[in-house]
């Protein structure tokens, strides 16, 4: 199984997400920001990462294209349940653009986390449509 | 009571509690009108003279106290226009901005109890993931202890159970992220209340500042009744705190909704 690293602000959110990896094999790390992820991977380099898109300080977008330019190889899963200030499928769309191959609405569904994960494990790099 | 306004304009003054000055201040502005309105007349009266004698050598200081009229009555017409407004406006330009700097309040106070939601359920909701992740893996351990130390016993269907027992926890463990979809839409609403709350300081600032010392107004009133009725002590704070009030309270009994 693999190394995955969950990032979000919300603690909730990242026991959930954490839980349920492990369940299905996958050893976990977890981070409250993009700052703090970023250390999480100078220290080891996860297989995957499943970031929240809206964080303060560094955010996910930043924190995306960051990993994406020092390690190409790692899966971006992003999520995002939109923001006061912007709509759900921006924020998921400038995700896209940032480089996650998958894509989860908040509230994260068990069985879509679990599909996505192996999806980017497995190399599939086609984008996971968010649901509607 | 403290009657500062939350908009933190500059302080002006109500017209039924004006400071002892403004009462002479008025009467010097009133002096002015009138003195002015004299020497209108006067150079008025002095160019209709001139006129009926004839338009001769005197015609061009006709021309000037004409001119000179005109001048004063504008002068005088605009000083109405530009001066102190009448009393009865002023009130009611006192009463809106009383009743602005009310609804800064509640906004205010909407915007706290949001913070406390977001606080409470965070904390709930927290604790109430840990406890689900324990017994998750405690269900978990339980299954797998069962399965090594008595593999083909009675025990098998128990190991069974323990498994099946922990697979409803993970779904439950999934709707306790109600609590930060929660927590963005509480977001979304303060930042519509603050959006309202800049709407209302431009229109504050429209009524040039003023700042009523009469906050008897009808919504304060209704808003008061309410949490004395049937609010939470913490939130009654919350509201005096918003209003700028004192926290004092008295002993009376209330309702308590939670």
């Amino acid at each position: 199984m693999a190394h995955i690293l969950v990032v979000d602000d919300v603690d909730v959110v990242r026991l959930v997400i954490s839980k349920i990896l492990k369940r299905d094999g996958h050893t976990v790390m977890e981070a409250g920001g993009g700052a703090a992820a970023l250390d999480e991977i100078a220290r080891r380099i996860p297989d995957a990462v499943i970031t929240d898109l809206w964080m303060p300080a560094v955010d996910g977008f930043h924190l995306i294209e960051t990993i994406k330019a020092r390690h190409p190889a790692v899966a971006i899963i992003a999520m995002s349940g939109g923001s006061p200030r912007h709509s759900q499928q921006d924020s998921l769309d400038r995700a896209r653009s940032a480089g996650a191959t998958q894509l989860l609405d908040k509230p994260i569904d068990k069985d879509e986390l679990v599909t996505a994960v192996r999806d980017a494990l497995g190399g599939v790099t086609a984008i996971q449509g968010a649901r509607a | 009571m403290n009657t500062r306004d939350p908009a933190g304009s500059a302080p002006a003054t109500h017209p039924a509690t004006a400071p002892a000055n403004a009462g002479p201040a008025r009467a010097k502005h009133a002096t002015a009108r009138i003195a002015a309105l004299a020497l209108g007349a006067g150079a008025a009266a002095f160019a209709l003279v001139e006129l009926s004698a004839g338009l001769g050598p005197d015609a061009s200081a006709a021309g000037a106290a004409l001119i000179a009229a005109a001048g004063v009555a504008a002068g005088y017409i605009l000083s109405f226009r530009h001066g102190p407004l009448p009393i009865e406006m002023q009130a009611r330009l006192f009463h809106v901005a009383d009743e602005l700097a009310q609804y800064r309040a509640f906004t205010q106070l909407v915007r706290d109890q949001g913070q406390r939601i977001t606080e409470i359920t965070t904390d709930a909701a927290t604790a109430i993931v840990a406890g689900l992740v324990d017994i998750d893996s405690g269900l978990v351990k339980l299954a797998k202890e069962l399965d090594t130390t008595a593999p083909g016993t009675d025990l098998g269907p128990a190991a069974s159970a323990a498994r099946a027992m922990s697979e409803p926890v993970v779904d439950m463990l999934g709707k306790v992220q109600f609590q930060d979809i929660t927590q963005q839409q509480i977001a979304f609403i303060a930042r519509l209340s603050l959006l309202v709350d800049d709407h209302m300081t431009l229109l504050a600032s429209e009524l040039d500042g003023r700042q009523s010392f009469n906050r008897a107004g009808q919504f304060q009133s209704r808003f008061a009744q309410a949490l004395d009725d049937c609010v939470m002590d913490s939130q009654r704070n919350d509201h005096h705190t918003a209003m700028g009030l004192s926290l004092q309270e008295d002993s009376r009994p209330v309702v308590e909704l939670f």
